[in-house]
């Protein structure tokens, strides 16, 4: 039984932010339902992860805008908990979890209200346009308290929900430039205007 | 995307004009339209070639950057300019070895080539060597100090590397050559919040408020502002008086107040949060 189970928005938010800035690092968090407090806390089923937030493109070291943005997430997603953390490395060959992301993913997970919580590595030598593979790769933080060692989760761990549907779709939206659409935080601080919670998007996406 | 020959002209000049990197919409332009009319264009093609060619390397479009580096070359024989540019073609073909050689005999042979000595920097940031990439910067930035782009460069190699003090003196530098620019102090404003100490803080705190001085419509500057004064306020370190604690409280809903004079911009999510703030600073002073 896997642990978690991705839904096709949340894998094309990812992939899409990547494929938008790819010539810099991008970082963005990953959302899942709050479960509802009569629910028995089941920590065999798995965990939906039904969305992303895209962050930031440029400087993820920086500490201010991060934490006004993950106020600014708590804030609006009311039913929903920061479960995990995604980043696309800056260099094609860089395909390790460490630095930065690590410790920003260690703090989610410290606050995550959920049994257990995602790291997401997107891999970028597996992103194409022909989309024939999920390219993202997995990690959890080890059990063991004091290390701050990420341990790889195999893909049979992470299921994606319709994965062959989520690939076409990925594929069809790639085709059609559909990241010049995508608004992470960093673009809604540039112009407050623009909605970071990718909600038409989001539409396009489900259709 | 069917536009106009003049309309795409009058794009790919705005696009080299603001320094946007918006590599595909070039290429896109140029391959659609522009290409197939270059005899219309007058001596504006040269600046037009170099545009498409840097950013078909950048997008791997590798036929449509040989098809510009072709005429260049054609035009301008035996310049250093198109000599950097096919090392740059090396580079985008991954033979990086090849492209140092010759950055390297060209930085040797005219020692006021400096965008050779960047390119340099450059290969080695994209074999993965901070370390030797910030030494070779550094080295350069003792020859051309007055280099802005390598100052900022330099910072954000050193925040890669999570050295925060070094990364702030880049920006330190950038500001006393351009103490107007509200962009360096925000920047400069977020490294020292981000080293987290009392002091930092509150430097950070007052390098916020000089950039909203400076442009009032930068929203980081205003919501580092609202955070560095809040965390101020809440800061329990002996050596901050009581009164500078309040005088950061008060200035965090100033802050606040202030914020909605933009309100035309703001949507009703951002006006939760600021609730939600005003509610934790009114609880931080209670306790005080």
């Amino acid at each position: 039984m896997s642990q978690f189970l991705v839904e096709p928005l949340a894998v094309a938010k990812i992939v899409l932010h990547a494929c938008k800035y790819p010539h810099t690092a991008v970082n963005g968090v990953l959302l899942a339902e709050k479960p509802s407090p009569d629910s028995s806390n089941s920590s065999s089923k798995p965990i939906v992860i039904c969305n992303t937030v895209p962050l930031f493109h440029s400087n993820l070291n920086l500490a201010p805008m991060l934490e006004a943005a993950l106020m600014q997430i708590e804030a609006t997603y009311k039913n929903y908990a920061i479960v995990g953390y995604y980043q696309a490395n800056e260099l094609l060959n860089d395909a390790s979890p460490e630095g930065v992301g690590a410790h920003i993913y260690q703090k989610i997970a410290e606050n995550c209200p959920l049994p257990r919580s995602l790291y997401i590595l997107v891999d970028n030598k597996a992103i194409d346009r022909k989309c024939s593979t999920i390219p993202l790769i997995y990690y959890q933080r080890k059990e063991a308290g004091q290390s701050q060692k990420l341990e790889r989760l195999p893909n049979s761990a992470v299921a994606i929900d319709d994965e062959e549907d989520c690939l076409e779709t990925l594929a069809n939206l790639l085709v059609r430039q559909a990241y010049r659409s995508l608004v992470d935080f960093d673009n809604h601080l540039d112009d407050i205007g623009l909605d970071w919670t990718n909600s038409r998007l989001a539409e396009q996406i489900r259709n | 995307m069917d536009l106009g020959f003049q309309k795409a002209c009058a794009e790919l000049k705005r696009i080299r004009e603001e320094g946007v990197r918006d590599s595909e919409r070039v290429v896109d332009l140029w391959c659609d339209c522009v290409s197939r009319y270059t005899n219309r264009l007058g001596d504006e093609k040269w600046a037009l070639y170099e545009q498409v060619f840097i950013s078909a390397l950048d997008c791997g479009r590798l036929e449509a950057a040989d098809a510009c580096l072709v005429q260049l070359s054609r035009q301008f024989p035996n310049s250093q300019r198109i000599r950097r540019y096919e090392a740059m073609r090396l580079e985008a073909e991954d033979n990086l070895d090849a492209a140092t050689e010759i950055y390297k005999k060209m930085s040797e042979t005219d020692k006021l080539d400096s965008l050779s000595r960047k390119r340099l920097v450059a290969v080695l940031k994209a074999r993965g060597r901070s370390v030797e990439a910030i030494k070779e910067l550094t080295s350069y930035l003792k020859d051309f100090c007055t280099d802005f782009e390598a100052w900022l460069e330099l910072s954000e190699l050193y925040l890669n590397e999570c050295d925060y003090k070094k990364a702030a003196f880049c920006m330190e530098e950038l500001i006393l050559s351009n103490p107007h620019h509200h962009l360096y102090h925000q920047r400069y404003a977020e490294i020292k919040y981000t080293e987290g100490t009392t002091e930092s803080m509150e430097l950070a705190k007052s390098y916020f408020a000089q950039a909203v001085r400076l442009n009032p419509n930068n929203m980081r500057a205003l919501f580092g502002l609202l955070l560095a004064a809040g965390n101020c306020a809440s800061s329990t370190n002996k050596s901050s008086t009581s009164a500078s604690r309040r005088e950061s409280a008060r200035l965090a809903q100033w802050r606040l107040l202030r914020l909605p004079s933009g309100i035309e911009l703001l949507d009703r999510k951002l006006l939760n949060l600021l609730l939600l703030t005003v509610v934790i600073v009114v609880t931080l002073l209670a306790v005080m």
